[in-house]
């Protein structure tokens, strides 16, 4: 969490906490709920960073996000909270894809690094376990709009998971797209490939 | 809020799944079938598969059944100690004249079989096969041959090709290359040539495929036999030579393989029959002679026959021979103890690869023929079972008819005659199948020995070859030889005429000697006989000179 130097004006006055110097940033969703978010979570989000870097004024309006809803945000920016609380545990901030855990590191940096995956995979494990097919492509695309890699990251492999082992009708249902095959092209298919049918999860 | 997701959200997410689901979502749409098969798409979820984690630690192995004549191709987790299974996958092809296919080689999960001209590609995460269009080179067109082939993936251009160094029968036509390519799906001869004098120590075992080349163990007729690593690069088509440690090796039978992504040989070391061994070399540096580094030798005298991969806990896959039969085995280097993993085949036809999921081969056409005429060769090899098997559920219908014994009463004759046939038919069938079984057997461990003579046959064909030329050598240095005995026998006459000359010479000079001993005694007569004579003449005067003088005249005259 950055130390703010200079005071920014804050539109919110009931979110001023007495002896706090943390710099925020407000933002307004699509259906007018106000965000105040801490300046490091709100600079995870790509379009954020970007636009607060390009316009060197610091905002005194609420940055508009019309793509994105309240309930939608919200749960953005409890994972990046979160993530952002996970990073810190590991001393020197390496990224947390599979390929690069081996990088040569101190036995307590490893120690450090192995409890944060562990943390992030308990995290992650729940953050999805309620939610609809519908609010996690809500997340998907806000996350999309925002340009948050690892949040979007998380959720391509969470939907994977919950997609895989599905039928053709579910996919379809899911991603809201027209079956365009006659059923014959489609039976040549399923004949052909027999196997990939089996073992496919009931509807 | 059903909004649609963004096309490249979406290929994300594809990038994300597994092969099974990606070719059920084909179905989905036409643009996800689009999606799904093309060569970028297969290409970069071939890549992502390689970095998930999930997919770090399978092997997938390769063994051949008998009765039916089937090709297995199990899937492993080789993540810890216990090798569990995961899949197991068959070929859905049988070899129309050999009873397994011959194996190329394999890259990324992709195999490559052959018999005789007959060529396939088969992805058994797809589980589908493409036969490639006949070579350049054919028997038709260039006689009789004995061609060497290898298979490899190459990074550089993201394909796989498969290459065949064919030899000639005329020993004076030169060796041919030519090369298939899976992108261009078709064969060409490269303007390579083979370098002359190079023999393969490594016939019927598959070249290692390294970053786009393939390598070759082969040893050098024309320098002592020296043993080397032949290496064809299937980018550019060229050969070089890559040299080995410098430590004594049967060049006999060693075979190049890929341990831990470095280039390694195998060598198989049965020079002294009571320790036979097979050491395994790897080059941690790719091409720096330096680097060659012995791993472990593996004792070959108990039930190891052939080594085959290492594995993550540090132990080698190997193929035992035993009691009664041949099977894949994981032996631990330090403990030198041998487990069973329950996994038998035909010998020889072992083989173990990393196994990463793939989907190459989904955009090629089907062999919608090939497949057919396979389907036609298994039902005529399933002829006995399934002729049990009808005659078995006959045996059942005809329980339950008698069963209604009132309303057939009439049919019972009929029915009884025909148990009495299926009865006989069974007892006929019954003893052709074991004998099929025990022909099984045998003809395998014919088949074993024959592929054993074929490795000998081509290691003496070669020694005699080499053999002859060190005749023409000996032949060479035999007629020096009488040439210098000539030359000797020349030297010896003239000696002896020396000899004989040197003789005359001493000869002479003790006649020389004599003579001067006869003349100076000689002298000492005349002045004896002078002085005497002085005597003579101052006492007796010319009387005595007178006889003096006779005297001295007739010594004169006798001298």
């Amino acid at each position: 969490m950055a130390n703010g130097e200079n005071q920014n004006p804050n539109p919110n006055p009931i979110e001023a906490t007495p002896g706090a110097a943390a710099r925020t940033i407000t933002l307004k969703t699509a259906d007018g709920e106000i965000f105040e978010v801490e300046e490091a979570v709100a600079m995870e989000f790509g379009t954020v960073k970007s636009f607060f870097e390009d316009d060197a004024v610091s905002a005194t309006k609420p940055m508009p996000l019309p793509n994105v809803s309240g309930s939608a945000l919200s749960r953005v920016i409890t994972y990046c909270r979160r993530s952002l609380e996970i990073r810190s545990m590991i001393p020197p901030a390496t990224s947390e894809d599979a390929t690069a855990a081996e990088a040569v590191q101190g036995e307590g940096d490893l120690e450090a690094e192995k409890a944060a995956k562990q943390e992030r995979k308990e995290f992650e494990a729940e953050f999805l376990k309620d939610e609809s097919n519908e609010d996690v492509k809500e997340l998907i695309l806000a996350a999309n709009y925002l340009n948050i890699k690892e949040l979007l990251d998380f959720l391509c492999r969470s939907v994977a998971l919950r997609i895989q082992n599905k039928s053709v009708e579910y996919a379809r249902k899911f991603f809201g797209i027209e079956g365009d095959y006659t059923p014959e092209e489609e039976a040549q298919i399923r004949q052909e490939y027999a196997w990939a049918f089996e073992g496919v999860d009931e509807d | 809020m059903s909004d649609y997701l963004p096309e490249e959200v979406v290929l994300e997410i594809l990038h994300r799944l597994p092969v099974k689901s990606l070719i059920r979502f084909r179905c989905v749409s036409k643009s996800w079938n689009s999606l799904i098969t093309t060569p970028a798409f297969i290409n970069s979820h071939l890549t992502r598969s390689h970095s998930l984690l999930s997919n770090s630690n399978k092997l997938i192995v390769r063994h051949c059944l008998d009765k039916p004549y089937v090709e297995h191709y199990k899937i492993i987790d080789d993540s810890n100690d216990s090798f569990d299974q995961i899949q197991n996958i068959e070929l859905p092809l049988t070899s129309r004249r050999i009873q397994h296919f011959r194996l190329i080689g394999s890259a990324n999960g992709l195999f490559s079989l052959f018999e005789q001209e007959r060529y396939i590609l088969w992805n058994p995460s797809i589980r589908k096969f493409i036969t490639l269009p006949k070579p350049c080179i054919t028997v038709k067109a260039h006689g009789r041959i004995t061609c060497r082939p290898a298979f490899g993936f190459d990074p550089r251009t993201n394909d796989y090709k498969v290459v065949r160094i064919a030899f000639p029968s005329e020993k004076a036509k030169p060796p041919l290359i030519e090369a298939y390519s899976l992108k261009e799906d078709s064969w060409k001869l490269t303007s390579a040539s083979f370098p002359p004098g190079i023999g393969f120590s490594d016939w019927c075992k598959p070249a290692a495929s390294l970053g786009g080349v393939v390598h070759f163990a082969v040893y050098d007729n024309d320098n002592g036999s020296r043993p080397l690593v032949l290496s064809f690069d299937l980018g550019d088509e060229v050969c070089h030579f890559i040299s080995l440690p410098n430590c004594a090796f049967s060049w006999s039978n060693v075979q190049t393989s890929v341990i831990g992504g470095s280039l390694s040989l195998l060598f198989y070391d049965d020079r002294f029959v009571a320790n036979k061994c097979c050491a395994i070399w790897v080059m941690k540096e790719y091409g720096v002679v330096d680097s060659w580094t012995k791993l472990y030798t593996v004792d070959l005298n108990k039930e190891i026959i052939r080594v085959l991969c290492l594995r993550k806990n540090g132990n080698i896959l190997v193929e035992v021979n035993l009691p009664s039969d041949w099977e894949l085995s994981s032996y631990d280097p330090k403990s030198q103890h041998i487990k069973s993993l329950g996994i038998c085949g035909r010998v020889h036809y072992f083989h173990v690869d990393n196994y990463v999921e793939n989907l190459v081969l989904l955009d090629k056409p089907n062999d919608a023929v090939s497949k057919r005429g396979a389907c036609r060769k298994r039902k005529c090899r399933l002829t006995s079972d399934k002729e049990i098997c009808q005659l078995q559920e006959a045996k059942h219908l005809l329980e339950e008819i008698l069963q209604h014994a009132s309303v057939y009463e009439l049919q019972l004759d009929i029915i009884h005659q025909q148990q009495t046939i299926i009865h006989q038919q069974e007892a006929i069938l019954l003893p052709l199948q074991e004998a099929i079984l025990h022909d099984g057997r045998a003809l395998q461990l014919q088949e074993a020995l024959l592929y054993e003579l074929e490795t000998i046959l081509q290691q003496q064909t070669e020694k005699i070859a080499s053999l002859i030329s060190q005749i023409e050598i000996m032949e060479t240095a035999e007629s020096k030889l009488v040439l210098l005995i000539q030359r000797l026998k020349g030297q010896a006459e003239v000696e002896t005429m020396l000899q004989q000359k040197t003789e005359k010479m001493t000869s002479l000079k003790s006649q020389l000697e004599k003579m001067d001993t006869i003349k100076s005694k000689l002298v000492s007569l005349i002045q004896q006989f002078r002085g005497q004579a002085g005597e003579m003449f101052s006492g007796v005067g010319d009387q005595s000179s007178a006889q003096a003088q006779q005297r001295s005249s007739s010594a004169g005259q006798e001298m």
